[in-house]
């Protein structure tokens, strides 16, 4: 051993070298395309959309938003509720304004759906190529709200605020109240019906600009924002704000001009699978999360994407159409 | 040679608390009891032993009382106590690897405690005799089973591509494997970097990189030793699951005003140091970064780095204790002048007191305060996908402990540390929401423990009590934490070795769990509904000295996790725990074969281990988690002044996520008004298991040769270092986003010349 100890030196290096070090990265596993499946039942009316496409390989370049508006055209989609079964249709829809330049997406639709409280919806997404992918869910009981002191909408200046308790539904998972006033103002010779929201807060005004208004966000179950609601979710519409809603239409329209029609408490539920996913993909929300990571939630069975449910429940109120304050 | 923790302070209490005045008090009296000499016709015989050229107090000296089986060993500032010694004549005999035998002639008369000083004389050896004689020294001397001590010589071995680097030498070590060319950052057995406790002459470090952790900050011309405990630390370290790194500088020269300076294509180093008067000494190190002189006309785009360290010690010398006064700063700037690239900035300081003497007939004190700093800024200029952040955290601590000397070769040592970690963590969410977590958490601990020899069978007995777990939250097996080690010795040349112990943490660092390699590291306090992170640690060993030449380790490791915290698999809503509570564990076989002869040295470490962690029934390998780990080592001395050296790493792939595939993921910015369907959606990656794939085997080979010259009274060594000799293209990390692999540091070449006066 001590005769020549720097022979076993190279040949040690040489050996393991030789052992086999040649591997390769591999940055991506084996690729399997996948549906990607978006469908949110509402009760908003009887239409609903959905959205189905593929995911698509990481390597090489990205090809970025646009591959959106490629529809998976072999998927056929469809929800059944018992013996129903709703046929959705490919259709195009013209991009939001938030993603940027406007393109046509190939989007899906469907008439005549109109979900119902508690009844089980099962969504299935089947393609020659890519197999089926599934979901369901049950669809939201309908919540209810209390204004705990509604007669003030008719004395504006009497009150300093308007807390709005709820009670959700059991499957809902978060929620939002909106306040809304609706009116009808004159223009152009004709009563045009408008609606305008009441804000919660405003933010610290910088210098002589005025601060943003702050106008409800989603809030998950059992999240309060005022200790006057008894323990119960709900919000709480400061009495300033609503006059401001009333105020800034009478000096848009002037008095004669501006008829007032109704105001509005609106709670719209979410359901668990649709918060989870909403609030996964924006980053838990903004809160103070110390994650570093970019997880992701999906519900759809050999899929990506969600199947949601949101629901509207509204409070209205008719208000004199010359409301004074 | 014998490791002792760190000298630490005399406590200084700020206020005289009810708890603390008892505990103070009984520690007191404990110690007291402990220290009370034995009044026969028997004396101590005590002292220390210094360097006849500058002083320097010499660590793990052997002083022996010729002729009997009396002797001790010198601790971490030459001290040395041989109790309970019969009246008569005496040769007292002091040696050290590296010097010259000095032998004095004492009668003792009376029971007056003897003092005697030695200054032995450096002599020329051979380095194989201070590689294989020093290491075995260590090894017999430590009753403790994971431990390496580690010579400056050594540090300055190990090829890098600066001035030699502490965090870099240390990873040829057997159980220590790093992740990355360009981060110090190192992994001991199969624990995360957070759980390594580094210890810079007793302040705690939390950052100690330069330029992404390329470089350590510390000036390894300044360092007296590292002792490396890779596992089952005794009582004394604590606050950390996996390893403790305890890094001690030297003093500066007592006898005369000496220097030097380091050139070399990365940075460049000066030190000074000298006498303050009869036996005091100073010592002042600077390293500036010249990345942009030396690379600049060679590189298109040279580094955008830029660094800076700073060192200053005094030391005020008794006959039988020291006092010091220490600081370092260090500060990195990583600014690219392209907007789209985020800037980062790193500040790291530390000031500390020491006070170390004998305080009683046979209790030595070794007192410590000190403060400490780390923060880190990101600023993400104008990038997308960069967010702006900021961490820090600042240690105040108060450390003392006690030598008691009873008995010629069991000794008891105790001592309590109190610290009052506090820290800072800003950032901003993906929201572009500021957020703050902040703590301050005092944390205050006892131990003791006995140093105990029974024939052939040596142990140390230890426990550690947490007492602010004890008080908080933390069941009883958490607060008292046993330590545990035996040594048998199987023949004269032939060590069996066994270690248990438990051990805590309750600051944790926060990186991305699904990065290869994270730039950006925050402490912070873990959260109230966690557990204190646990762990338990044992570890089987066999040593031999199979020849005058060579000596060879076994080491078997287990390290069960009962609590650590981990990513939170099951959050989906913002009240839900971003961390949960996990368990995992880590097991292995170490092997270290050294061989010494004049003209050549070896080394071979292999590591065989494996690491998992688990949270709720998902089990999966962390991403530092590496299968085989083999690092050899030579030295070749062709010529007197001539040395050659090679340095082999190889380590099998490391864990990674794959890329299963990307989608167009609709983020439902406008939710409520339930227009998902007009939304282009942004592009995500969807990855395939946590850490189901490997990254390639990685293996380098680095070179240096360096050659030694004198110049009259000037000392020089010119240097050549090769990094990636055959230029190895090892996988640094790839981008998700556009799929570029990045490779990690190429072939480099470097030159570095240091002298020395």
């Amino acid at each position: 051993m001590t005769k020549d100890p720097s022979l076993w030196f190279a040949i040690a290096i040489l050996s393991v070298h030789l052992i086999g070090c040649d591997q390769t990265l591999q940055p991506d596993a084996p690729f399997e395309k996948r549906l990607v499946v978006y469908a949110i039942l509402t009760n908003r009316g009887d239409t609903q959309f959905a959205r189905v496409y593929t995911s698509y390989p990481s390597e090489g370049d990205t090809p970025g938003a646009d591959s959106a508006r490629y529809g998976m055209l072999d998927a056929n989609l469809t929800i059944r509720q018992g013996s129903n079964v709703y046929q959705f249709r490919d259709t195009l829809v013209l991009s939001d304004s938030i993603s940027g330049r406007a393109v046509w997406i190939r989007s899906r639709v469907v008439h005549g759906l109109t979900p119902s409280e508690r009844l089980p919806y099962d969504l299935v997404v089947s393609s020659p190529s890519l197999g089926t992918a599934r979901s369901s869910l049950v669809y939201l009981a309908p919540g209810r709200l209390t204004v705990a002191n509604a007669e003030s909408l008719f004395l504006p200046s009497a009150v300093d605020r308007f807390p709005v308790a709820v009670n959700l539904s059991a499957d809902a998972a978060a929620y939002i109240v909106r306040f809304t006033v609706e009116y009808e103002a004159l223009t152009g010779g004709l009563w045009q019906p408008g609606r305008l929201e009441v804000p919660l807060d405003r933010e610290t005004s910088v210098g002589t600009a005025p601060g943003n208004y702050i106008y409800p966000s989603l809030m998950a179950r059992g999240q309060l924002s005022d200790v006057a609601l008894e323990g119960r979710g709900g919000v709480v519409f400061p009495g300033w704000a609503y006059r401001g809603v009333l105020s800034q239409l009478r000096n848009t329209y002037g008095g004669t001009n501006l008829r007032f029609r109704n105001a509005v408490f609106t709670l719209t539920q979410v359901n668990f699978p649709l918060y989870a996913y909403y609030s996964t993909a924006n980053a838990f929300f903004g809160a103070a999360t110390l994650r570093l990571d970019e997880p992701d939630y999906s519900n759809i069975q050999w899929g990506l994407g969600v199947f949601g449910a949101m629901r509207d429940d509204a409070d209205t109120l008719r208000l004199p159409e010359n409301l004074s304050f | 040679m014998r490791v002792f923790p760190p000298c630490h302070p005399f406590p200084r209490r700020k206020r005289s608390g009810c708890r603390w005045s008892r505990t103070f008090a009984l520690v007191s009296a404990l110690c007291f009891a402990l220290a009370l000499p034995v009044r026969s016709q028997e004396t101590d015989i005590r002292g220390v032993v210094g360097d006849s050229t500058n002083g320097q107090r010499l660590v793990a000296a052997t002083v022996s009382v010729h002729g009997t089986s009396k002797g001790g060993v010198t601790n971490a500032n030459g001290f040395y106590v041989i109790p309970k010694v019969p009246a008569g004549s005496y040769d007292i005999v002091a040696s050290c690897v590296g010097y010259e035998r000095q032998q004095i002639h004492v009668i003792i008369k009376g029971d007056a405690a003897l003092t005697v000083n030695f200054r032995l004389a450096p002599r020329d050896v051979e380095v194989s005799e201070v590689v294989i004689q020093g290491n075995r020294s260590s090894d017999t001397s430590h009753i403790a089973t994971s431990v390496y001590s580690i010579l400056p010589r050594e540090l300055q071995r190990v090829p890098t591509p600066g001035s030699g680097d502490v965090f870099r030498s240390v990873t040829i070590l057997p159980g220590i494997v790093s992740t990355a060319d360009v981060s110090s950052k190192f992994y001991v057995r199969g624990g995360a970097s957070d759980q390594n406790l580094i210890l810079f002459d007793g302040m705690r470090i939390y950052n100690p990189y330069h330029a992404f952790g390329i470089f350590s900050v510390f000036d390894n011309e300044i360092i007296r030793g590292v002792d490396m405990y890779t596992g089952a630390f005794p009582a004394g370290y604590w606050g950390r699951l996996s390893s403790v790194m305890s890094i001690s500088t030297r003093n500066g020269n007592a006898s005369r005003l000496s220097g030097g300076a380091n050139l070399n294509f990365i940075s460049s180093r000066v030190r000074l140091e000298g006498p303050m008067g009869q036996d005091n000494s100073f010592i002042v190190s600077g390293q500036k970064s010249i990345f942009g002189q030396s690379l600049g006309p060679f590189l298109k785009d040279p580094p955008p780095v830029s660094f800076y360290d700073i060192y200053a010690k005094g030391t005020i010398s008794s006959p039988t204790g020291l006092l010091s006064l220490r600081g370092f700063l260090s500060g990195d700037d990583v600014r690219s002048n392209n907007l789209q690239e985020a800037d980062h900035v790193w500040r790291n300081q530390g000031f500390a007191a020491s006070f170390s003497n004998l305080i009683a007939d046979r209790l030595y004190l070794d007192a410590t305060a000190s403060f400490s700093r780390s923060e880190i800024r990101r600023d993400p200029k104008l990038s997308n996908t960069v967010l702006p952040a900021s961490s820090s955290i600042s240690e105040f601590g108060v450390r003392s402990e006690f030598t008691s000397y009873t008995e010629s070769q069991n000794l008891w040592y105790g001592g309590f540390e109190v610290t009052f970690p506090q820290t800072e963590y800003d950032f901003s969410t993906r929201g572009a929401v500021e957020q703050n977590v902040s703590s301050i958490h005092p944390e205050f601990c006892l131990w003791i423990r006995r140093e105990q020899r029974l024939g052939r069978l040596r142990a140390d007995l230890g426990v550690q009590a947490d007492l602010a777990l004890m008080f908080e939250k933390a069941p009883t097996f958490q607060s008292l934490q046993p330590r545990i080690t035996a040594v048998f010795d199987i023949a004269d040349h032939w060590r069996a070795k066994a270690s248990f112990g438990i051990y805590t943490q309750n600051n944790i660092g926060i990186t991305n769990e699904d990065d290869v390699i994270s730039l950006f590291e925050a402490w912070i306090y873990l959260p109230d509904r966690l557990r204190p992170e646990e762990a338990h640690h044992s570890v089987f060993g066999l040593e031999a000295d199979i020849s005058s030449v060579v000596a060879a380790k076994l080491q078997s490791y287990y390290k069960s996790y009962r609590s650590i915290a981990l990513y939170n698999r099951e959050k989906v809503f913002a009240s839900d725990p971003d961390y949960v509570t996990g368990t995992g564990e880590s097991y292995g076989i170490e092997s270290l074969v050294r061989f010494a002869s004049p003209t050549v040295d070896l080394y071979l470490a292999y590591t065989l281990g494996w690491a998992t962690l688990t949270t709720g029934a998902f089990t999966y390998p962390p991403r530092y988690d590496r299968r085989h780990s083999l690092n050899l080592m030579g030295v070749f001395r062709p010529l007197g002044n001539v040395d050659l050296t090679l340095r082999w790493e190889f380590g099998s792939g490391y864990p990674f996520s794959q890329n299963a595939g990307r989608y167009d993921r609709l983020t439902f910015p406008m939710i409520v008004q339930n227009n998902f369907y007009q939304q282009t959606g942004e592009p995500y990656s969807t990855l395939g298991p946590k850490n189901g794939a490997r990254l390639p085997a990685y293996h380098r080979l680095d070179a240096s040769l360096t050659y030694r010259f004198s110049l009259e009274s000037v000392r020089g060594t010119a240097g050549i270092y090769i990094i990636n000799v055959y230029n190895r293209k090892n996988v640094f990390y790839f981008d998700r986003k556009t799929g570029q692999i990045i490779d990690m540091l190429s072939f480099f070449p470097s030159a570095t010349i240091s002298l020395e006066f």
